[in-house]
């Protein structure tokens, strides 16, 4: 019983996600029907110029002659199959161009994600463990500035920095020209990441380390952090055990939250670093007029943050016994 | 050392608090004694100090609270100024704490198997199984039904009275010397303090642990305490053993409290009885703004000029009994 019970709760998530990621295509379709421009003339552009017989067979093409409901209905009907459509721009099948950039966003986010949680923690509950103290005013101040900075700033500044007057970085790019073999292949992506991760986690480093704080001088002031010095422990256990734990429940919460955001922070860093992933495909789409590469990056994203969210819920899971139950 | 010597004794000593308009002194010039093994009971209104006392007592003071002067006595040792390593040593090893809130005094993201198996993890360096099987064994002796499986529940599947028992264990499972309970069972309804209480002395009669009592019930002080100290704003204005100041309160507001309580003159008080401190006329001073004499005058039928310019002595009633009043001297001497 309890078994049928949590497949059949299962069941039900899974549907709610299906019939939401219809929804975005259904609303990201549509909303680009409304967007100015027409990816024909700009096709004919990047050829040079073509005439009108052309252009109307281009549209007959791709079916752009045809009522905006008839295109939704074959639209959605081939994702439905798993079929995203051509790329006007690459003239490759939107699933095989997807695939190939996925990779490098979700390593991006993911690691901006990781070291923004990880050093915005540590330096909230380090501030929260004295609440007046040095420490606590630099980690605001740090965090009001890297709130406030604009993500390409903080781009553009640590490649002036650290890619230009002191290159220890590479400027843009996730390979270096000539791709070295085996481990090193894997360092020289990893020398590549570190500027765009770090300008990503930079502004949600700040984000965390003032919910950090916030999150810990609460906890910090509970009844069962007495309770576990009154055991006797050492003020790191009580910091980092008992008060951690407890601190984590709403960042995690955020985390999930927002992951979309972070996407929508990639697709800057991606273009600023020339990082090859969704995020620069998307800007590159929409100067392209690239609409069905547009609409795969709008749904893979909606997936991917669907994903995201659902681990995000077995960590919370994890951390507060409080809601397994449910 | 002789067995008579009090176990943990405190000599005089005062508590400050440290506000943006000056300091307030919480605890002023307090001293007792507990006995080994024995139950010292501390009974006083809300927020004379009690819980003071007991933090002062653990050196785990909130923030801006300060011992000024005075001296804390555990077992020949003036733990006043003690390391914060030594102090970690002794709490939850040789002083235990169970605290009012049983509902917010366990952390809520560990198991209490876990958060029992710490301590003793903590101060006896026993392996991760021993720890439990020693959890076991408290949550037994606490008599939580089905012990083995309750070891990985976590505190919000147990109620009220159930967490109190797992404080009690976890406070116990190191087998400390001294107990402190402040007010254990509040927060529990009254059938359920009965059962803590009994299983309070259960566990005392076999491990031979002190228990200072903190508490509002005067039917648990005269079933459990062997001593009793009075406290009033933050001063302790009479003790001695239980018998003789239920028989014969000698400060004026500890016979207020009994009165108010007349089944104590008997002597006689079921355990968890309604006998808690009730009112007695007046406001209790606030602790920014003392009267210069007696704290207790301006509520104090007996008080004169004196009472209020200037502050009472301890005074000898009786063996071991005494009280901080002008008043008792006068009775004692005619
Ligand atoms: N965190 C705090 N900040 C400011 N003042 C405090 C704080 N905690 C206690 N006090 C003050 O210190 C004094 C002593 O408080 P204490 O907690 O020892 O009282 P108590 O006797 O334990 O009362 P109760 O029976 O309500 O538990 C009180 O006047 C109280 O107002
Ligand atoms: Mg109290």
């Amino acid at each position: 019983m309890d078994t049928f019970q949590r497949l059949s709760s299962t069941f039900k998530r899974l549907l709610e996600a299906f019939l939401l990621v219809m929804a975005v295509v259904v609303l990201n379709f549509l909303l680009i029907q409304l967007a100015p421009g027409d990816p024909v003339e700009v096709i004919v552009g990047e050829m040079g110029g073509a005439s009108e017989e052309l252009m109307a067979q281009l549209r007959a093409q791709y079916g752009l002659d045809r009522p905006v409901i008839e295109q939704l209905g074959i639209y959605v009907g081939k994702v439905l199959t798993g079929d995203l459509g051509y790329s006007y721009y690459f003239n490759t099948p939107v699933l095989d161009l997807l695939l190939q950039r996925v990779p490098a966003t979700v390593l991006l986010v993911m690691t901006a994600l990781f070291l923004s949680v990880l050093v915005g923690t540590i330096a909230g509950a380090v501030s929260a463990k004295k609440p007046d103290g040095i420490g606590s005013h630099i980690v605001t101040i740090i965090s009001l500035v890297g709130y406030s900075a604009p993500v390409f700033w903080i781009g553009m500044m640590l490649i002036i920095l650290f890619a230009s007057m002191w290159p220890i970085f590479p400027v843009a790019g996730m390979y270096s020209i000539r791709r070295p073999d085996g481990f090193a292949y894997y360092v020289d992506i990893l020398h590549h990441l570190a500027l765009p991760a770090i300008t990503l986690a930079t502004i949600y480093v700040a984000f965390y380390s003032r919910l950090a704080r916030t999150s810990m001088i609460e906890v910090l002031g509970q009844d069962y952090i007495r309770t576990a010095r009154a055991k006797g422990l050492s003020e790191r256990k009580v910091v980092w055990k008992h008060g951690l734990k407890n601190g984590l429940i709403p960042i995690v919460t955020m985390v999930g939250l927002q992951f979309g955001q972070l996407f929508a922070g990639a697709v800057l860093v991606e273009t600023v670093f020339n990082w090859p992933g969704l995020g620069r495909l998307a800007y590159e789409s929409i100067l392209r007029r690239d609409y069905p590469t547009l609409l795969g990056i709008l749904l893979f994203s909606a997936v991917l943050v669907m994903i995201a969210n659902a681990l995000t819920d077995l960590a919370y899971r994890w951390i507060d016994p409080r809601i397994r139950k449910t | 050392m002789t067995d008579t010597a009090p176990f943990l004794e405190i000599i005089d000593l005062s508590v400050e608090m440290k506000t943006e308009t000056g300091t307030i002194r919480v605890l002023d010039n307090v001293s007792l004694q507990i006995r080994r093994g024995t139950t010292l009971g501390i009974v006083g209104e809300s927020g004379c100090g009690k819980s003071m006392t007991a933090l002062a007592m653990m050196r785990l003071l909130p923030p801006g609270f300060e011992i000024t002067s005075g001296q804390i006595i555990l077992d020949g040792e003036d733990i006043t100024r003690a390391s914060d390593a030594r102090m970690r040593a002794l709490r939850g090893n040789d002083i235990s704490m169970i605290f009012q809130e049983p509902m917010t005094s366990l952390n809520p993201v560990f198991t209490v198997g876990d958060q029992i198996a710490e301590a003793v993890r903590q101060h006896q360096g026993l392996d991760k199984a021993k720890a439990e099987q020693r959890a076991i064994e408290m949550l037994k002796s606490v008599q939580i039904p089905g012990a083995e499986a309750r070891l990985h529940s976590y505190p919000h599947e147990f109620s009220g009275g159930m967490r109190q028992r797992v404080m009690i264990a976890m406070a116990l499972a190191c087998q400390p010397r001294l107990i402190i309970a402040d007010e254990p069972t509040t927060a529990l309804d009254v059938t359920v303090q009965a059962q803590i209480f009994a299983l309070m002395r259960e566990l005392q009669e076999e491990t031979g642990t002190a228990i200072m009592l903190i508490t509002h019930d005067l039917g648990a002080v005269a079933e459990l305490a062997d001593d009793v100290a009075v406290f009033y704003s933050g001063w302790r204005i009479e003790s001695g053993p239980a018998a003789s100041i239920l028989r014969n309160a000698s400060h004026p507001y500890t016979s207020g409290l009994m009165s108010c309580t007349p089944r104590l003159r008997l002597g006689k008080a079921a355990a968890g009885g309604a006998a808690d401190l009730r009112e007695i006329a007046g406001m209790v001073p606030q602790l920014g703004q003392m009267p210069q004499g007696c704290r207790f005058a301006p509520r104090c039928a007996l008080a004169d000029d004196h009472c209020r310019s200037a502050v009472p002595p301890d005074v000898g009633v009786a063996p071991a009994h005494s009280a901080k009043c002008w008043k008792t001297e006068a009775e004692v001497l005619a």
